[in-house]
């Protein structure tokens, strides 16, 4: 660890000599480089208090309809609950679920607006405020957050009742910066791959932090006038360890974080030239993972050699649930195609499932374990109509573009790879020759996520044109353990050595059958796991944007001919933890510009 | 109509959580349910009530179910508070 910088003021030592360090409450561990974006959770004015009494059935069925959005926006949210995502945020979702349905509130709103002729916003604030104020003045924190469960509650009526028009969207790779931040506004920003997080008020033990750290956004709370100090557009560094916020850090600054191997996450300045190599020559193709469309303008200065994963459940969403219209996915891949260039785009197709996600079709009963349920290639094979049809036509629509590749999810047997196959010609021979182009193949890849299709990765290999192995999914299935769970989610390892038995059993199949085989899980980003998955013989990798660089200079720093004996260590090593030993004493052995990515030294 | 004393035993007080737990079960009755504390009384379908409550560890509140099903309500809310809704005492 570093020793503290300055703590006060200017920082003498700093060439650019605009750099300030404030310290602040870590609630949120990890460090992050970005550019601030202040953000305004209050929501917006109310700009009319009253209205006229013909207006008060107008006004009602208003506030229904409101309401009515802000419990889609909530479920999207719901969907949008990544898996490691805690107990706690799924009951604060649920509890304001749970105040949308408040029919002995939303009946007071209601009366304000017939009887008093208030608008449906200013009813909304009088009702919510005279509620507040019963609690307010409390010192109990856990009073606190009930009061600010409330305000949260205000906000997004508030903001339905304009149509969500409010500053939800924010810049990709941002820093917010916040007075206050109810815990569901993070879990709705975070599909904006947001950074790191700054809050004025706020205290460690709040909801807040515990989302944060459960979607590994560094936060930091308790920074005074951080909004006057800290304009939008001001380039800052989070440190969630250390709770420090560095406002304007020197080129010192990021790059001793950047040393430390902390995640390096602003663009460089031009894009790192040609494809990523290793130390002794091998080249070693590395992807972007996408799922929002803004992310697609990362894809250029990072360097990606095009898309590895689209993931089109997130890419398709827009604030009222999936668009599943055939002509706006067409011009969404068309996009992503424009994006990738020559290097072309993974697609995977939608991964929805269990009872969590929209859009529902006949075939769902209440499932138990959604994991474990008709979600991915099963889903889609279902309900084909739905679903799957609609996606495959709008892919061959758009594949013109560029090279396109398509992806299934959670694929567990060959046949499953066979029938979209076979549905894809049938869909091809319906189109138009004009828009179909002439070639009815598409080029399929599995998903390689249940242990059962890695077992049988020969078999799988035959069937599908490529493999991608997703560590996250495979390991939880393979260690039977639910990610989700506090209580076991410490022992979830890409890095254990039976996970690693499979993924070396999928890269020989793969060589076998003449059949590419790349990572897209967060391993494929992780320093000490990515040349254990190079030694067992995994030749691509396709990792978020931020990552991108990290990769590339991982691989600049090591020989590839040394990973195969690291990789036989991993595989006799007892357990994931012994595994992260020797890869780690392997780095050092590589040199001090590998030793210099671990992430504790 | 039955009333009960109850008390708050759970360490963190009726927050959040515990009010949505609460709220959900007296949904499932048909009697009509209330919460009452000193002079000021919620609805127990309410969860923005209940958690205007603000009732804290050891505070202890009148339980009032009313309607055919009155005893089996009271009994699984009851319970509930015994329970300190599951969570740490």
């Amino acid at each position: 660890m570093d020793p503290p910088p300055s703590a006060t003021g200017m920082d003498p030592a700093s060439p650019e000599g605009r750099e300030r360090v404030l310290t602040a409450t870590a609630a949120a561990p990890g460090v992050a480089v970005g550019t601030a974006t202040q953000y305004d959770a209050s929501g917006p004015v109310v700009s009319h208090s009253s209205i006229a009494p013909d207006e008060v059935e107008a006004e009602v069925a208003l506030l229904d309809a409101a309401v009515a959005r802000a419990r889609q926006e909530l479920e999207t949210v719901g969907a949008l609950l990544p898996a490691a995502a805690t107990d706690e945020a799924q009951a604060l979702l649920d509890a304001q679920a749970l105040m949308l349905r408040d029919e002995e509130f939303l009946e007071t709103v209601r009366r304000r607006i017939r009887e008093m002729h208030a608008s449906a916003g200013a009813a909304v604030r009088a009702v919510l405020s005279a509620h507040r104020e019963r609690m307010g003045g409390s010192d109990d924190a856990y009073l606190g957050d009930r009061a600010d469960e409330l305000v949260a509650l205000e906000t997004r009526l508030l903001r339905a009742l304009r149509h969500g028009e409010a500053a939800l969207s924010i810049e990709a790779h941002a820093v917010l910066i916040a007075r206050a931040l109810p815990a569901t506004d993070l879990l709705r920003l975070s599909r904006h791959r947001l950074l790191g997080c700054v809050t004025e008020e706020g205290s460690a033990a709040s909801h807040l932090a515990v989302v944060a750290e459960a979607l590994q956004i560094p936060l930091l709370v308790g920074v005074p006038q951080v909004l006057q100090a800290v304009p939008s557009g001001t380039p800052v560094l989070v440190d969630g360890d250390a709770g420090r916020l560095i406002v304007h850090p020197t080129s010192h600054t990021r790059e001793r974080y950047r040393r430390r191997g902390s995640v390096l996450t602003t663009a460089p300045e031009t894009p790192p030239d040609g494809p990523p190599i290793t130390a002794d020559g091998h080249a070693v193709t590395v992807r972007a993972n996408i799922g929002l469309e803004k992310e697609l303008e990362l894809l250029a200065p990072y360097g990606a050699q095009g898309i590895g994963l689209l993931r089109t459940e997130l890419y398709l969403l827009g604030d009222t649930g999936l668009s599943l219209a055939e002509d706006e996915q067409v011009g969404a891949y068309r996009r992503a195609l424009d994006a990738a260039g020559e290097a072309g785009a993974t697609v995977r197709l939608l991964d929805v499932g269990g009872d969590e996600q929209p859009p529902r079709c006949s075939c769902g009963l209440r499932e138990n374990a959604p994991m474990l349920g008709a979600r991915g290639v099963r889903r889609l094979l279902d309900c084909p109509d739905e679903l799957l049809r609609p996606q495959l036509r709008a892919l061959f629509r758009a594949r013109s573009r560029g090279p396109l590749r398509v992806l299934l999810p959670m694929v567990t047997d060959p046949e499953e790879v066979r029938r979209v196959r076979a549905v894809a010609a049938e869909e091809h021979a319906r189109l138009p020759a004009a828009v179909r182009g002439p070639d009815s193949s598409l080029p399929l890849g599995a998903m390689v996520e249940v242990p059962a299709a890695a077992l049988r990765a020969d078999a799988l290999a035959e069937a599908a044109d490529f493999l991608s192995v997703g560590t996250n999914d495979l390991a939880q299935f393979v260690l039977a353990v639910d990610r989700t769970n506090e209580c076991v989610a410490a022992r979830h390892s890409a890095l254990h050595p039976a996970v690693l038995q499979l993924v070396q059993r999928v890269a020989a199949a793969g060589r076998a059958a003449d059949c590419p085989v790349e990572v897209c899980g967060e391993a494929a980003a992780d320093v000490e796991a990515v040349p254990v998955l190079l030694g067992l013989g995994v030749e691509a990798l396709s990792v978020a944007p931020p990552h991108l660089l990290r990769v590339r200079r991982l691989l600049q720093a090591i020989r590839h001919a040394d990973t195969p004996a690291l990789a036989q260590e991993a595989l006799a090593a007892p357990d994931a933890a012994a595994v992260r030993a020797h890869a780690r004493d392997w780095l050092r052995a590589q040199g001090g510009a590998a030793a210099a990515l671990l992430q504790n030294p | 109509m039955i009333e009960r004393e109850v008390t708050i035993r759970n360490r963190a007080g009726l927050h959040t959580r515990p009010a949505s737990r609460l709220v959900k079960t007296a949904a499932q009755f048909d009697a009509e349910i209330f919460l009452r504390r000193d002079k000021y009384e919620v609805n127990g379908k309410s969860v923005i009530g209940v958690m205007t409550l603000a009732a804290e560890q050891g505070a202890t509140l009148t339980l009032v179910a009313d309607g055919p099903d009155e005893a089996a309500a009271t009994e699984a809310i009851v319970a509930l508070f015994e329970d300190g809704f599951g969570e740490e005492l």
